[in-house]
């Protein structure tokens, strides 16, 4: 790896933004296209980071940091991508909090790990209505919905959204995944949900198996 | 802390400033009229020289108050402690708290958890790597009697094998006559001269009385000692409430005063200006089992007092915190490991001495010790407060971020988490309970033996080539002197 390539993904293990970007111009003025700068220097970052992470050696407001600036980059890095490239997503999510719930701190969590990872993301925020994440599936062709409920007076909404799917004959469809405090993977099951995840971190590593099976 | 002034920081304040002078005064009347005992002819000579009244056949010293209240304005405020290499480390005074290990146990807890046996070398350079490897504690202690170890060498060989392992500071003690002149000799080896060692103080050194109102020779001789090879002392008067002091917690704090300023006036009559650190280990007389705990709630209370008298009188201050009178590392090792530590250093006392230490100071486990760091960070981070300016008000972000929204992923909260917040390591659990099931329900003492494995391929802070040689010549000197032999250490 050339050394600029080092300094960028460093930056953005540091979650440096404007340090990144800069180094990134120059590595493309240099002639690095961008699909190596986000193959060998962006995607290594957050990969290195999440190996940190699960060493208990970073933590979540310096992954964010760094999901941020990668967001960022990415963004940056777009329009000169050659089409079709490594831009392309592994899948789409539709994530929300469910109606009746105005916790957004791990739905947001969710979200920032699935999109560092590789999907699209479709956050529907918080007190989601059932119908508007039946729409969004459909809309956006979403492979996965991720419901998040914070309470126990909430957690039931979980399961009114999965009875809706079946309702809507599209249950096979998509999968579902959920989580938040209260919710346990005994509860995913009696709901029927396709699985649960203890925390961001497992909610990626659910949803890519949900996209391979 | 200046002479003769009240502290008007936040603190835990349990005396009123009329009760301080209360004991204060007392203190000096029992001085200067029922006085104290040294077991020491030199003692004698240079106290009846200062002015004292001595009963030379009674071996008691009566001290005029102009002397005692002379010697608490020679004695400094504070002090700088220095590194092995000579490097300022850190000051002793003021409210600053500094933490260090047990000192004095001769058993160590076994990594089952429950069985002890004799303290050995091995366990001294296990404790020194953990002492170098854990940032919580700030100095290092001459923890645990190497069984394995002629005891003619006392405690020098123990210094021997910290200088030889950690730069940090040493506190210490002498359990002989030769012990303080033992120990300068070991660091001039490594300092080069004379003066470097008494420039650059690196080591304090623990003297206790006898209490009641009594030093033996031993403890004169050492008094005397540090005082003329220029080493910091720390007095560690030892108020037993109804058997060794007064049941009464006033009455104690009386004698633990008269205890402490006696070897003071001693310390800086031989050299005015001499380091001295207002401590104690103030223990309680259980009227059941008749064993001393040090960690009941009243020794703790005890010290808190004395403190206030340290302070009073503008001198750094130390007490024993953050140990255990259990005899493994259980619900009551926690307890009173964490409160003491707290109390004291809500108190402002400046040397807390015991991480690590269990059964009355007689046992010593490494994997409390690596516990105990984390109560001590923990401790380190309360003391701190909170720090309030515009910028931790946070004024601007919080009408940024607005109602409903999500500090987690601020700028604000990724430049100042880790300021504040003392981030805790892997023995401290904060799992989720589906978590900490998949992990395998891990258990303190476990996850503190894991950090035990880790701290084992540590490999601590060596001496140069050079100066481990000249350590190694001076030891095998003063074995010889002593007429046994003594391994030497890589």
């Amino acid at each position: 790896m050339s050394d600029l390539l080092k300094s960028i993904k460093g930056r953005v293990m540091a979650g440096e933004e404007e340090e990144t970007l800069d180094l990134v111009s120059s590595a493309l003025d240099q002639g690095l296209t961008a699909s190596v700068i986000l193959q060998e220097a962006l995607t290594p970052a957050m990969m290195e980071l999440g190996v940190l992470w699960n060493r208990g050696e970073v933590y979540i407001p310096e992954i964010m940091g760094a999901a941020d600036v990668f967001q960022k980059t990415a963004g940056y890095l777009e329009p000169y991508l050659e089409t079709g490239g490594a831009a392309k997503k592994i899948g789409t999510v539709v994530l929300g909090t469910v109606e009746g719930d105005l916790h957004n701190l791990g739905k947001n969590l969710v979200a920032v790990i699935l999109r560092t990872g590789g999907f699209n993301v479709i956050d529907l925020g918080v007190n989601v209505p059932t119908k508007d994440f039946i729409g969004a599936a459909k809309d956006h062709h979403a492979q996965i919905i991720g419901l998040s409920a914070l309470l126990t007076t909430t957690m039931k909404e979980q399961k009114n959204v999965i009875d809706a799917l079946l309702e809507e004959g599209i249950r096979s469809q998509v999968k579902v995944l959920v989580g938040g405090a209260p919710i346990s993977a005994e509860w995913a099951k009696d709901i029927g949900a396709d699985g649960y995840g203890r925390n961001a971190g497992e909610a990626l590593e659910l949803a890519k198996r949900m996209i391979n099976d | 802390m200046s002479k003769f002034s009240f502290n008007s920081m936040p603190q835990l304040q349990i005396l009123t400033s009329g009760d301080i002078m209360y004991i204060h005064e007392n203190a000096l009347d029992i001085l200067e009229n029922t006085g104290v005992f040294f077991d020491s002819e030199e003692a004698l000579k240079i106290l009846a020289e200062a002015g004292c009244r001595v009963d030379q056949e009674a071996k008691t010293v009566k001290f005029p108050r102009s002397l005692v209240l002379k010697s608490i304005e020679a004695a400094p405020e504070k002090f700088s402690l220095f590194d092995r290499e000579g490097e300022f480390y850190t000051e002793i005074g003021g409210n600053a708290v500094n933490f260090d290990p047990c000192s004095t146990p001769s058993n160590i807890l076994t990594d089952d958890g429950e069985t002890v046996r004799k303290s050995t070398i091995e366990d001294m350079k296990l404790i020194t790597k953990a002492v170098d490897y854990l940032s919580q504690f700030d100095l290092a202690s001459t923890s645990v009697v190497c069984s394995d170890i002629p005891l003619e060498m006392g405690d020098t060989y123990i210094y021997y094998l910290l200088m030889k392992g950690t730069k940090k500071p040493i506190i210490g003690g002498a359990i002989d006559v030769p012990g303080i002149r033992r120990t300068f000799e070991l660091i001039k080896a490594i300092r080069g001269s004379e003066e470097a060692v008494r420039e650059k103080p690196y080591t304090i050194f623990d003297i206790c009385p006898a209490p009641p109102l009594k030093w033996s020779e031993i403890s004169s001789a050492n008094i005397i000692d540090c005082a003329r090879f220029g080493f910091p002392i720390e007095s560690i008067s030892l108020p037993m409430p109804g058997a060794g002091s007064p049941v009464t917690l006033a009455g104690s704090l009386v004698q633990h005063t008269a205890e402490t300023l006696s070897c003071l006036t001693l310390a800086q009559t031989v050299r005015p200006g001499l380091p001295f650190v207002y401590g104690g280990a103030p223990v309680l007389f259980d009227m059941k089992t008749t064993t001393i705990p040090m960690s009941a709630i009243e020794a703790n209370i005890i010290t808190c007092g004395y403190a206030l008298m340290g302070k009073y009188y503008g001198l750094p201050t130390h007490s024993y915190g953050v140990l255990s009178d259990s005899k493994v590392s259980d619900y009551q090792a926690g307890y009173e490991s964490g409160m003491s530590g707290l109390l004291l250093a809500q108190a402002g006392v400046n040397v807390i001495s015991g991480g690590g230490g269990l059964d009355f100071v007689a046992e010593f486990s490494v994997e409390k010790m690596v516990m105990d760091a984390e109560v001590i960070g923990m401790i380190k981070r309360f003391v701190r407060g909170i720090d309030v300016n515009e910028e931790t008000l946070a004024q601007d972000l919080i009408h940024q971020v607005g109602p409903g929204g999500d500090f987690l992923q601020t700028k604000h909260t990724r430049k100042w988490f880790k300021k504040e917040q003392y981030l805790v390591g892997p023995v401290v659990d904060r799992k989720d309970r589906a978590t900490w099931e998949v992990c395998g329900k891990v258990n303190i003492f476990d996850r503190a033996r894991q950090q035990v494995e880790i701290i084992k391929q540590h490999p601590g802070s060596p001496l140069d080539l050079e100066r481990s040689n000249k350590l190694d010549q001076a030891i095998l000197a003063i074995a010889k002197e002593s007429g046994v032999e003594v391994p030497l250490q890589e």
